[in-house]
Protein backbone atom coordinates (compact mmCIF):
# COMPACT_ATOMS: atom_id res chain seq x y z
CA UNK A 1 0.00 0.00 0.00
CA UNK A 2 1.43 3.33 -0.98
CA UNK A 3 0.23 6.58 0.53
CA UNK A 4 1.18 10.11 -0.37
CA UNK A 5 3.40 11.85 2.21
CA UNK A 6 0.63 14.27 3.19
CA UNK A 7 -1.87 11.44 3.75
CA UNK A 8 0.71 9.56 5.81
CA UNK A 9 1.32 12.64 7.93
CA UNK A 10 -2.40 13.11 8.55
CA UNK A 11 -2.80 9.47 9.41
CA UNK A 12 0.06 9.59 11.90
CA UNK A 13 -1.28 12.81 13.40
CA UNK A 14 -4.70 11.18 13.84
CA UNK A 15 -3.16 8.17 15.59
CA UNK A 16 -1.14 10.45 17.89
CA UNK A 17 -4.26 12.52 18.63
CA UNK A 18 -6.28 9.46 19.56
CA UNK A 19 -3.43 8.14 21.73
CA UNK A 20 -3.24 11.45 23.60
CA UNK A 21 -7.02 11.38 24.07
CA UNK A 22 -6.89 7.84 25.40
CA UNK A 23 -4.06 8.81 27.77
CA UNK A 24 -6.06 11.80 29.00
CA UNK A 25 -9.10 9.62 29.66
CA UNK A 26 -6.94 7.06 31.44
CA UNK A 27 -5.36 9.65 33.74
CA UNK A 28 -8.75 11.18 34.38
CA UNK A 29 -10.28 7.78 35.12
CA UNK A 30 -7.50 6.65 37.43
CA UNK A 31 -7.38 9.88 39.42
CA UNK A 32 -11.16 10.14 39.92
CA UNK A 33 -11.73 6.44 40.60
CA UNK A 34 -9.50 6.51 43.69
CA UNK A 35 -11.42 9.38 45.22
CA UNK A 36 -14.86 7.90 44.73
CA UNK A 37 -13.82 4.51 46.02
CA UNK A 38 -12.24 5.33 49.36
CA UNK A 39 -13.04 8.91 50.20
CA UNK A 40 -16.76 9.39 50.18
CA UNK A 41 -19.93 7.31 50.01
CA UNK A 42 -20.83 7.01 53.64
CA UNK A 43 -22.81 3.93 54.58
CA UNK A 44 -26.07 4.12 56.42
CA UNK A 45 -27.54 1.38 58.46
CA UNK A 46 -30.98 0.26 57.19
CA UNK A 47 -32.55 1.61 60.38
CA UNK A 48 -30.96 5.05 59.90
CA UNK A 49 -32.18 5.07 56.35
CA UNK A 50 -35.73 4.32 57.41
CA UNK A 51 -35.64 7.08 60.03
CA UNK A 52 -34.56 9.63 57.41
CA UNK A 53 -37.18 8.56 54.94
CA UNK A 54 -39.78 8.76 57.64
CA UNK A 55 -38.58 12.28 58.45
CA UNK A 56 -39.55 13.31 54.94
CA UNK A 57 -36.27 13.06 53.00
CA UNK A 58 -36.86 11.86 49.46
CA UNK A 59 -35.22 8.56 48.61
CA UNK A 60 -33.40 9.90 45.53
CA UNK A 61 -32.03 12.86 47.51
CA UNK A 62 -30.94 10.50 50.24
CA UNK A 63 -28.99 8.37 47.77
CA UNK A 64 -27.42 11.43 46.21
CA UNK A 65 -26.20 12.89 49.49
CA UNK A 66 -25.00 9.56 50.83
CA UNK A 67 -22.95 9.16 47.70
CA UNK A 68 -21.59 12.68 48.26
CA UNK A 69 -20.37 11.55 51.71
CA UNK A 70 -22.88 13.06 54.15
CA UNK A 71 -23.35 11.19 57.39
CA UNK A 72 -26.51 10.43 59.35
CA UNK A 73 -26.49 13.60 61.50
CA UNK A 74 -26.13 15.88 58.55
CA UNK A 75 -28.83 14.06 56.64
CA UNK A 76 -31.15 14.40 59.60
CA UNK A 77 -30.49 18.16 59.59
CA UNK A 78 -31.60 18.35 55.97
CA UNK A 79 -34.64 16.22 56.71
CA UNK A 80 -35.59 18.51 59.61
CA UNK A 81 -35.32 21.59 57.36
CA UNK A 82 -37.76 19.85 55.02
CA UNK A 83 -35.76 20.81 51.94
CA UNK A 84 -35.53 18.88 48.70
CA UNK A 85 -32.26 18.70 46.76
CA UNK A 86 -33.58 21.18 44.20
CA UNK A 87 -34.36 23.68 47.00
CA UNK A 88 -30.88 23.33 48.45
CA UNK A 89 -29.18 23.86 45.13
CA UNK A 90 -31.34 26.87 44.39
CA UNK A 91 -30.20 28.29 47.71
CA UNK A 92 -26.57 27.90 46.69
CA UNK A 93 -25.79 24.30 47.60
CA UNK A 94 -25.02 22.50 50.84
CA UNK A 95 -22.25 24.89 51.83
CA UNK A 96 -24.79 27.71 51.99
CA UNK A 97 -26.69 25.78 54.67
CA UNK A 98 -23.56 25.31 56.73
CA UNK A 99 -23.39 21.62 55.96
CA UNK A 100 -20.13 20.23 54.72
CA UNK A 101 -19.66 16.63 53.84
CA UNK A 102 -17.61 14.70 56.33
CA UNK A 103 -14.81 13.05 54.50
CA UNK A 104 -11.52 12.25 56.15
CA UNK A 105 -9.47 15.45 56.57
CA UNK A 106 -7.42 16.42 53.52
CA UNK A 107 -9.36 14.13 51.24
CA UNK A 108 -11.59 15.36 48.50
CA UNK A 109 -15.13 14.19 48.99
CA UNK A 110 -17.47 15.96 46.60
CA UNK A 111 -15.61 14.06 44.02
CA UNK A 112 -14.44 15.10 40.62
CA UNK A 113 -16.73 13.28 38.19
CA UNK A 114 -15.37 10.28 36.35
CA UNK A 115 -15.21 10.23 32.55
CA UNK A 116 -18.16 7.84 32.54
CA UNK A 117 -20.30 10.21 34.61
CA UNK A 118 -19.51 13.14 32.35
CA UNK A 119 -20.18 10.97 29.30
CA UNK A 120 -23.55 9.96 30.71
CA UNK A 121 -24.41 13.61 31.40
CA UNK A 122 -23.38 14.54 27.89
CA UNK A 123 -25.69 11.93 26.40
CA UNK A 124 -28.52 13.13 28.65
CA UNK A 125 -27.93 16.75 27.67
CA UNK A 126 -27.88 15.88 23.99
CA UNK A 127 -30.97 13.70 24.24
CA UNK A 128 -33.09 16.59 25.51
CA UNK A 129 -31.24 19.82 24.80
CA UNK A 130 -34.22 22.17 24.85
CA UNK A 131 -36.04 21.36 28.07
CA UNK A 132 -37.07 24.23 30.31
CA UNK A 133 -37.81 23.55 33.99
CA UNK A 134 -37.74 27.01 35.43
CA UNK A 135 -35.22 29.80 35.78
CA UNK A 136 -32.14 27.82 36.75
CA UNK A 137 -32.81 24.59 34.97
CA UNK A 138 -32.79 24.91 31.23
CA UNK A 139 -31.35 22.58 28.59
CA UNK A 140 -27.91 22.91 27.05
CA UNK A 141 -29.46 23.84 23.71
CA UNK A 142 -31.50 26.67 25.23
CA UNK A 143 -28.40 28.15 26.85
CA UNK A 144 -26.34 27.71 23.70
CA UNK A 145 -29.03 29.39 21.62
CA UNK A 146 -29.04 32.44 23.89
CA UNK A 147 -25.25 32.77 23.82
CA UNK A 148 -25.20 32.40 20.04
CA UNK A 149 -27.97 34.95 19.67
CA UNK A 150 -26.03 37.51 21.74
CA UNK A 151 -22.85 36.88 19.80
CA UNK A 152 -24.70 37.15 16.49
CA UNK A 153 -26.31 40.49 17.34
CA UNK A 154 -23.15 42.07 18.77
CA UNK A 155 -21.05 40.69 15.94
CA UNK A 156 -23.38 41.91 13.16
CA UNK A 157 -23.49 45.36 14.76
CA UNK A 158 -19.68 45.34 14.79
CA UNK A 159 -19.59 44.43 11.09
CA UNK A 160 -22.01 47.25 10.31
CA UNK A 161 -19.66 49.76 11.94
CA UNK A 162 -16.23 48.24 11.25
CA UNK A 163 -16.62 47.72 7.50
CA UNK A 164 -17.50 51.30 6.44
CA UNK A 165 -15.19 52.92 8.99
CA UNK A 166 -12.40 50.51 8.09
CA UNK A 167 -12.89 51.34 4.41
CA UNK A 168 -12.67 55.06 5.18
CA UNK A 169 -9.51 54.55 7.24
CA UNK A 170 -7.94 52.39 4.56
CA UNK A 171 -8.65 54.86 1.77
CA UNK A 172 -7.64 57.98 3.68
CA UNK A 173 -4.14 58.06 5.19
CA UNK A 174 -5.17 61.26 6.99
CA UNK A 175 -8.09 59.63 8.82
CA UNK A 176 -6.01 56.57 9.50
CA UNK A 177 -3.25 58.55 11.18
CA UNK A 178 -5.73 60.75 13.06
CA UNK A 179 -7.72 57.85 14.53
CA UNK A 180 -4.79 55.50 15.13
CA UNK A 181 -4.10 56.70 18.72
CA UNK A 182 -7.74 56.15 19.75
CA UNK A 183 -7.82 52.68 18.27
CA UNK A 184 -4.47 51.79 19.83
CA UNK A 185 -5.66 52.86 23.28
CA UNK A 186 -9.18 51.42 23.11
CA UNK A 187 -8.18 48.12 21.54
CA UNK A 188 -6.21 46.63 24.46
CA UNK A 189 -8.96 47.34 27.01
CA UNK A 190 -10.51 44.09 28.16
CA UNK A 191 -14.06 43.99 26.84
CA UNK A 192 -15.30 43.15 30.34
CA UNK A 193 -13.83 46.39 31.64
CA UNK A 194 -16.56 48.10 29.62
CA UNK A 195 -19.23 46.16 31.48
CA UNK A 196 -19.74 48.55 34.44
CA UNK A 197 -19.83 51.53 32.11
CA UNK A 198 -22.32 49.76 29.88
CA UNK A 199 -24.49 48.74 32.81
CA UNK A 200 -24.48 52.32 34.12
CA UNK A 201 -25.31 53.99 30.81
CA UNK A 202 -27.56 51.38 29.20
CA UNK A 203 -29.15 50.22 32.49
CA UNK A 204 -29.94 46.82 31.01
CA UNK A 205 -27.91 43.66 31.54
CA UNK A 206 -28.96 42.06 28.27
CA UNK A 207 -28.09 45.09 26.14
CA UNK A 208 -24.85 45.56 28.06
CA UNK A 209 -23.77 42.05 27.11
CA UNK A 210 -24.53 42.84 23.47
CA UNK A 211 -22.43 45.98 23.76
CA UNK A 212 -19.52 44.04 25.22
CA UNK A 213 -19.65 41.62 22.28
CA UNK A 214 -19.83 44.55 19.89
CA UNK A 215 -16.85 46.34 21.42
CA UNK A 216 -14.63 43.25 21.50
CA UNK A 217 -15.29 42.24 17.89
CA UNK A 218 -15.13 45.71 16.38
CA UNK A 219 -11.35 46.26 16.75
CA UNK A 220 -9.95 43.26 14.87
CA UNK A 221 -12.40 43.86 12.03
CA UNK A 222 -11.72 47.59 11.92
CA UNK A 223 -7.96 47.16 11.88
CA UNK A 224 -7.97 44.35 9.34
CA UNK A 225 -10.39 46.14 7.02
CA UNK A 226 -8.32 49.34 7.13
CA UNK A 227 -5.13 47.39 6.51
CA UNK A 228 -6.63 45.29 3.72
CA UNK A 229 -8.03 48.31 1.93
CA UNK A 230 -4.81 50.31 2.27
CA UNK A 231 -2.73 47.41 0.98
CA UNK A 232 -4.64 46.92 -2.29
CA UNK A 233 -2.08 46.90 -5.10
CA UNK A 234 -1.76 50.18 -6.98
CA UNK A 235 -1.90 48.28 -10.30
CA UNK A 236 -5.43 47.07 -9.58
CA UNK A 237 -6.60 50.55 -8.69
CA UNK A 238 -5.03 51.79 -11.92
CA UNK A 239 -7.08 49.28 -13.89
CA UNK A 240 -10.18 50.85 -12.37
CA UNK A 241 -8.92 54.33 -13.24
CA UNK A 242 -8.28 53.51 -16.90
CA UNK A 243 -11.78 52.01 -17.10
CA UNK A 244 -13.27 55.23 -15.68
CA UNK A 245 -15.00 53.38 -12.84
CA UNK A 246 -16.89 55.55 -10.35
CA UNK A 247 -15.59 55.72 -6.78
CA UNK A 248 -18.38 53.38 -5.68
CA UNK A 249 -17.56 50.86 -8.41
CA UNK A 250 -13.87 51.09 -7.58
CA UNK A 251 -14.69 50.30 -3.94
CA UNK A 252 -17.09 47.42 -4.62
CA UNK A 253 -15.61 45.85 -7.76
CA UNK A 254 -11.89 46.16 -7.09
CA UNK A 255 -11.03 47.17 -3.51
CA UNK A 256 -13.61 44.94 -1.80
CA UNK A 257 -12.65 41.68 -3.53
CA UNK A 258 -8.96 42.57 -3.22
CA UNK A 259 -9.24 43.22 0.52
CA UNK A 260 -11.81 40.48 1.22
CA UNK A 261 -9.36 37.84 2.49
CA UNK A 262 -7.89 40.30 5.01
CA UNK A 263 -11.36 41.48 6.05
CA UNK A 264 -12.58 37.91 6.57
CA UNK A 265 -9.47 37.08 8.57
CA UNK A 266 -10.38 40.01 10.83
CA UNK A 267 -13.90 38.57 11.16
CA UNK A 268 -12.48 35.20 12.07
CA UNK A 269 -10.35 36.69 14.83
CA UNK A 270 -13.27 38.83 16.03
CA UNK A 271 -15.69 35.90 16.20
CA UNK A 272 -13.16 33.87 18.20
CA UNK A 273 -12.79 36.70 20.71
CA UNK A 274 -16.56 37.26 20.87
CA UNK A 275 -17.11 33.61 21.77
CA UNK A 276 -14.49 33.86 24.52
CA UNK A 277 -16.02 37.03 25.89
CA UNK A 278 -19.69 36.01 25.87
CA UNK A 279 -19.01 33.24 28.43
CA UNK A 280 -17.33 35.67 30.81
CA UNK A 281 -20.00 38.33 30.22
CA UNK A 282 -22.80 35.87 30.97
CA UNK A 283 -21.15 34.91 34.23
CA UNK A 284 -21.49 38.57 35.19
CA UNK A 285 -24.98 39.31 33.94
CA UNK A 286 -26.51 35.97 34.88
CA UNK A 287 -29.91 34.79 33.76
CA UNK A 288 -29.20 32.48 30.88
CA UNK A 289 -26.47 31.49 28.45
CA UNK A 290 -23.43 29.22 28.47
CA UNK A 291 -21.44 31.42 30.84
CA UNK A 292 -24.29 31.47 33.32
CA UNK A 293 -24.79 27.72 32.91
CA UNK A 294 -21.15 27.03 33.81
CA UNK A 295 -21.33 29.34 36.81
CA UNK A 296 -24.65 27.95 37.98
CA UNK A 297 -23.48 24.35 37.79
CA UNK A 298 -20.36 25.31 39.68
CA UNK A 299 -22.42 26.94 42.42
CA UNK A 300 -24.49 23.78 42.71
CA UNK A 301 -21.26 21.75 42.67
CA UNK A 302 -22.58 19.76 39.73
CA UNK A 303 -19.16 19.39 38.21
CA UNK A 304 -20.30 16.79 35.70
CA UNK A 305 -22.85 19.20 34.21
CA UNK A 306 -20.29 21.96 34.31
CA UNK A 307 -17.79 19.89 32.35
CA UNK A 308 -20.43 19.10 29.74
CA UNK A 309 -21.09 22.84 29.38
CA UNK A 310 -17.36 23.59 29.07
CA UNK A 311 -17.00 20.92 26.42
CA UNK A 312 -19.98 22.32 24.51
CA UNK A 313 -18.43 25.81 24.58
CA UNK A 314 -15.28 24.42 23.02
CA UNK A 315 -17.10 22.46 20.33
CA UNK A 316 -19.36 25.35 19.33
CA UNK A 317 -16.33 27.68 19.20
CA UNK A 318 -14.66 25.23 16.84
CA UNK A 319 -17.74 25.07 14.60
CA UNK A 320 -17.97 28.87 14.46
CA UNK A 321 -14.34 29.10 13.44
CA UNK A 322 -14.77 26.44 10.76
CA UNK A 323 -17.78 28.30 9.36
CA UNK A 324 -15.83 31.54 8.93
CA UNK A 325 -12.85 29.62 7.56
CA UNK A 326 -15.18 28.21 4.90
CA UNK A 327 -16.27 31.74 3.93
CA UNK A 328 -12.65 32.86 3.92
CA UNK A 329 -11.73 30.09 1.48
CA UNK A 330 -14.41 31.38 -0.89
CA UNK A 331 -12.94 34.88 -1.15
CA UNK A 332 -9.27 33.94 -0.96
CA UNK A 333 -7.20 34.32 -4.10
CA UNK A 334 -3.67 33.50 -5.10
CA UNK A 335 -1.44 36.08 -6.73
CA UNK B 1 -4.65 62.54 -30.09
CA UNK B 2 -7.05 64.06 -32.62
CA UNK B 3 -5.22 67.34 -31.92
CA UNK B 4 -6.25 67.16 -28.27
CA UNK B 5 -4.00 66.80 -25.27
CA UNK B 6 -4.39 63.58 -23.26
CA UNK B 7 -4.54 64.63 -19.62
CA UNK B 8 -5.35 61.45 -17.73
CA UNK B 9 -6.45 57.84 -17.86
CA UNK B 10 -9.69 57.21 -19.72
CA UNK B 11 -11.50 54.66 -21.83
CA UNK B 12 -10.15 56.34 -24.97
CA UNK B 13 -6.77 54.78 -24.31
CA UNK B 14 -6.29 51.16 -23.40
CA UNK B 15 -3.25 50.33 -21.31
CA UNK B 16 -1.08 47.21 -21.15
CA UNK B 17 0.82 47.47 -17.88
CA UNK B 18 4.39 46.54 -17.13
CA UNK B 19 3.37 43.79 -14.73
CA UNK B 20 0.47 41.83 -16.12
CA UNK B 21 -1.94 43.56 -13.69
CA UNK B 22 -4.70 41.01 -13.97
CA UNK B 23 -7.20 40.85 -11.12
CA UNK B 24 -6.18 37.60 -9.38
CA UNK B 25 -9.65 36.74 -8.07
CA UNK B 26 -11.15 36.73 -11.58
CA UNK B 27 -10.67 34.13 -14.30
CA UNK B 28 -9.09 34.93 -17.65
CA UNK B 29 -12.54 35.38 -19.16
CA UNK B 30 -13.78 37.54 -16.28
CA UNK B 31 -10.69 39.75 -16.45
CA UNK B 32 -11.38 40.64 -20.07
CA UNK B 33 -15.14 40.85 -19.49
CA UNK B 34 -14.56 43.22 -16.57
CA UNK B 35 -13.14 45.84 -18.94
CA UNK B 36 -15.65 45.18 -21.70
CA UNK B 37 -18.55 45.62 -19.27
CA UNK B 38 -17.06 48.88 -17.97
CA UNK B 39 -16.90 50.29 -21.48
CA UNK B 40 -20.20 49.12 -22.95
CA UNK B 41 -22.54 49.29 -19.99
CA UNK B 42 -25.74 48.57 -21.91
CA UNK B 43 -24.46 45.39 -23.52
CA UNK B 44 -26.25 42.11 -22.87
CA UNK B 45 -24.47 39.08 -21.43
CA UNK B 46 -24.39 37.48 -24.89
CA UNK B 47 -22.86 40.54 -26.54
CA UNK B 48 -20.15 40.67 -23.91
CA UNK B 49 -19.49 36.95 -24.18
CA UNK B 50 -19.12 37.11 -27.98
CA UNK B 51 -16.77 40.10 -27.76
CA UNK B 52 -14.59 38.58 -25.04
CA UNK B 53 -14.35 35.20 -26.80
CA UNK B 54 -13.29 36.92 -30.03
CA UNK B 55 -10.32 38.62 -28.40
CA UNK B 56 -9.34 35.58 -26.32
CA UNK B 57 -9.22 33.61 -29.58
CA UNK B 58 -7.14 36.37 -31.13
CA UNK B 59 -4.40 35.84 -28.52
CA UNK B 60 -4.95 32.07 -28.57
CA UNK B 61 -6.16 31.77 -24.99
CA UNK B 62 -9.74 30.63 -25.47
CA UNK B 63 -8.90 27.26 -23.91
CA UNK B 64 -7.78 28.78 -20.58
CA UNK B 65 -10.76 31.13 -20.22
CA UNK B 66 -11.77 29.62 -16.89
CA UNK B 67 -8.34 29.59 -15.26
CA UNK B 68 -7.25 32.10 -12.66
CA UNK B 69 -4.12 34.18 -13.38
CA UNK B 70 -1.93 32.21 -10.97
CA UNK B 71 -2.58 29.11 -13.09
CA UNK B 72 -1.17 30.82 -16.20
CA UNK B 73 2.43 31.23 -17.33
CA UNK B 74 3.99 34.71 -17.49
CA UNK B 75 3.56 34.87 -21.26
CA UNK B 76 -0.09 33.83 -21.05
CA UNK B 77 -0.80 36.47 -18.42
CA UNK B 78 0.70 39.16 -20.61
CA UNK B 79 -1.38 37.92 -23.55
CA UNK B 80 -4.52 38.20 -21.41
CA UNK B 81 -3.46 41.78 -20.67
CA UNK B 82 -3.09 42.41 -24.41
CA UNK B 83 -6.49 40.83 -25.15
CA UNK B 84 -8.02 42.99 -22.46
CA UNK B 85 -6.50 46.14 -23.94
CA UNK B 86 -7.48 45.35 -27.54
CA UNK B 87 -10.99 44.30 -26.49
CA UNK B 88 -11.61 47.86 -25.28
CA UNK B 89 -11.45 48.91 -28.95
CA UNK B 90 -9.74 52.16 -27.94
CA UNK B 91 -8.21 54.45 -30.57
CA UNK B 92 -4.86 54.41 -28.82
CA UNK B 93 -3.09 51.59 -27.03
CA UNK B 94 -0.42 52.40 -24.46
CA UNK B 95 2.05 49.64 -23.65
CA UNK B 96 4.54 50.21 -20.86
CA UNK B 97 7.38 47.73 -21.36
CA UNK B 98 4.83 44.96 -21.75
CA UNK B 99 7.32 42.17 -22.47
CA UNK B 100 10.05 43.22 -20.04
CA UNK B 101 9.51 40.31 -17.67
CA UNK B 102 9.34 37.57 -20.31
CA UNK B 103 12.07 35.25 -21.55
CA UNK B 104 13.42 35.84 -25.07
CA UNK B 105 11.54 32.94 -26.68
CA UNK B 106 8.11 33.86 -25.29
CA UNK B 107 8.84 37.45 -26.07
CA UNK B 108 9.35 36.66 -29.74
CA UNK B 109 6.09 34.72 -29.97
CA UNK B 110 4.08 37.48 -28.33
CA UNK B 111 5.69 40.15 -30.50
CA UNK B 112 4.53 38.21 -33.57
CA UNK B 113 1.05 37.95 -32.07
CA UNK B 114 0.97 41.64 -31.30
CA UNK B 115 1.83 42.46 -34.93
CA UNK B 116 -0.89 40.08 -36.10
CA UNK B 117 -3.58 41.63 -33.85
CA UNK B 118 -2.38 45.09 -34.75
CA UNK B 119 -2.70 44.17 -38.42
CA UNK B 120 -6.29 43.05 -37.89
CA UNK B 121 -7.41 45.99 -35.78
CA UNK B 122 -5.19 48.83 -37.09
CA UNK B 123 -5.07 50.75 -33.81
CA UNK B 124 -2.40 53.27 -32.92
CA UNK B 125 -0.05 51.56 -30.51
CA UNK B 126 2.35 53.53 -28.35
CA UNK B 127 4.89 51.27 -26.72
CA UNK B 128 7.68 52.02 -24.29
CA UNK B 129 10.63 49.66 -24.58
CA UNK B 130 14.35 49.35 -23.91
CA UNK B 131 14.79 46.67 -26.51
CA UNK B 132 16.19 48.11 -29.76
CA UNK B 133 15.42 45.06 -31.90
CA UNK B 134 11.88 44.99 -30.59
CA UNK B 135 11.48 48.66 -31.49
CA UNK B 136 12.73 48.14 -35.05
CA UNK B 137 10.67 45.01 -35.59
CA UNK B 138 7.40 46.48 -34.41
CA UNK B 139 7.35 50.18 -35.05
CA UNK B 140 6.87 52.73 -37.81
CA UNK B 141 8.48 55.44 -35.76
CA UNK B 142 10.80 55.45 -32.75
CA UNK B 143 10.89 58.40 -30.38
CA UNK B 144 14.23 58.62 -28.66
CA UNK B 145 14.36 60.07 -25.17
CA UNK B 146 17.35 61.74 -23.58
CA UNK B 147 18.55 60.83 -20.12
CA UNK B 148 17.06 62.64 -17.14
CA UNK B 149 16.84 65.04 -15.41
CA UNK B 150 14.33 66.88 -17.58
CA UNK B 151 14.28 64.12 -20.14
CA UNK B 152 12.80 65.07 -23.48
CA UNK B 153 12.17 63.47 -26.86
CA UNK B 154 15.16 64.30 -28.95
CA UNK B 155 14.36 62.60 -32.24
CA UNK B 156 11.61 60.87 -34.12
CA UNK B 157 13.26 58.09 -36.11
CA UNK B 158 11.30 56.78 -39.08
CA UNK B 159 11.47 53.02 -39.60
CA UNK B 160 10.38 52.35 -43.19
CA UNK B 161 11.32 48.70 -43.50
CA UNK B 162 8.67 46.93 -45.61
CA UNK B 163 5.86 45.04 -43.87
CA UNK B 164 5.08 42.31 -43.10
CA UNK B 165 8.34 41.98 -41.22
CA UNK B 166 9.65 38.80 -39.69
CA UNK B 167 12.41 38.50 -37.16
CA UNK B 168 14.34 36.11 -39.35
CA UNK B 169 14.30 38.19 -42.56
CA UNK B 170 14.43 41.71 -41.20
CA UNK B 171 18.07 41.48 -40.13
CA UNK B 172 19.13 40.85 -43.73
CA UNK B 173 17.49 44.00 -44.99
CA UNK B 174 20.18 46.51 -46.12
CA UNK B 175 18.67 49.29 -43.97
CA UNK B 176 18.38 47.25 -40.78
CA UNK B 177 21.87 47.88 -39.42
CA UNK B 178 21.87 51.51 -40.47
CA UNK B 179 18.82 52.04 -38.30
CA UNK B 180 20.08 49.85 -35.50
CA UNK B 181 23.47 51.58 -35.40
CA UNK B 182 21.77 54.94 -35.26
CA UNK B 183 19.62 53.88 -32.32
CA UNK B 184 22.50 52.25 -30.43
CA UNK B 185 24.67 55.28 -31.02
CA UNK B 186 21.96 57.46 -29.57
CA UNK B 187 21.41 55.31 -26.50
CA UNK B 188 25.08 54.82 -25.72
CA UNK B 189 26.40 58.30 -26.43
CA UNK B 190 24.04 61.07 -27.40
CA UNK B 191 21.22 60.47 -24.92
CA UNK B 192 23.81 61.18 -22.25
CA UNK B 193 25.30 64.23 -24.00
CA UNK B 194 21.87 65.73 -24.65
CA UNK B 195 20.65 65.26 -21.07
CA UNK B 196 19.37 68.52 -19.63
CA UNK B 197 19.79 70.49 -22.84
CA UNK B 198 16.71 72.38 -24.02
CA UNK B 199 14.92 71.33 -27.20
CA UNK B 200 16.26 73.37 -30.15
CA UNK B 201 12.80 74.50 -31.26
CA UNK B 202 11.46 75.35 -27.79
CA UNK B 203 9.76 73.09 -25.23
CA UNK B 204 6.58 72.45 -27.26
CA UNK B 205 8.16 71.80 -30.64
CA UNK B 206 7.78 68.45 -32.40
CA UNK B 207 11.07 66.50 -32.45
CA UNK B 208 12.87 66.45 -35.82
CA UNK B 209 12.21 63.50 -38.14
CA UNK B 210 15.26 61.40 -38.88
CA UNK B 211 15.56 58.57 -41.39
CA UNK B 212 18.91 56.85 -40.91
CA UNK B 213 18.34 54.63 -43.94
CA UNK B 214 18.15 57.53 -46.45
CA UNK B 215 20.33 60.35 -45.22
CA UNK B 216 23.48 60.04 -43.15
CA UNK B 217 22.56 60.56 -39.51
CA UNK B 218 23.76 63.79 -37.92
CA UNK B 219 25.82 61.94 -35.36
CA UNK B 220 27.60 59.89 -38.02
CA UNK B 221 28.66 63.02 -39.89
Amino acid sequence: MTLSPSTRLRLRAAVLSLTLFAALLAVWYVSTRRITSDASASRLAPAERDTLLAAGLRAEDLDHYTAAGLDFTQLRQIATLGLTRADIEMAGGLAALGITSAGAPGKKTGGFPTPAEVGRRLVEALRDPFYDRGTNDKGLGVNLAHSLRRVAIGFLAAIAIALPVGFALGMSPLLNAALAPYIQILKPISPLAWMPLALYTIKDAEKSSLFVIFICSVWPMLINTAFGVAAVRKDWINIGRTLELSRFELATRIILPAAAPTIFTGMRIALGIAWLVIVAAEMLIGGIGMGYLVWNEWNGLRLDNMLVAVLAIGLVGLLLDLAVARLLALVRYQE
Amino acid sequence: MDHKEITGPSLNQAVVFQGHSLLPWLTTYQNVAFSVRAKWRSWSREQIEAHVRKFLKLVGLDHVADRKPHQLSGGMKQRVGIARAFALDARLLLMDEPFGALDALTRGTIQDELVKIWGETRKTVFMITHDIDEAILLSDRVFLMTNGPRARIAESVIIDLPRPRSRADIIHHPHYYKIRNHLVDFLVKRSHDLAGTPAPGGPLSFPPDVNPARAPAPAAA
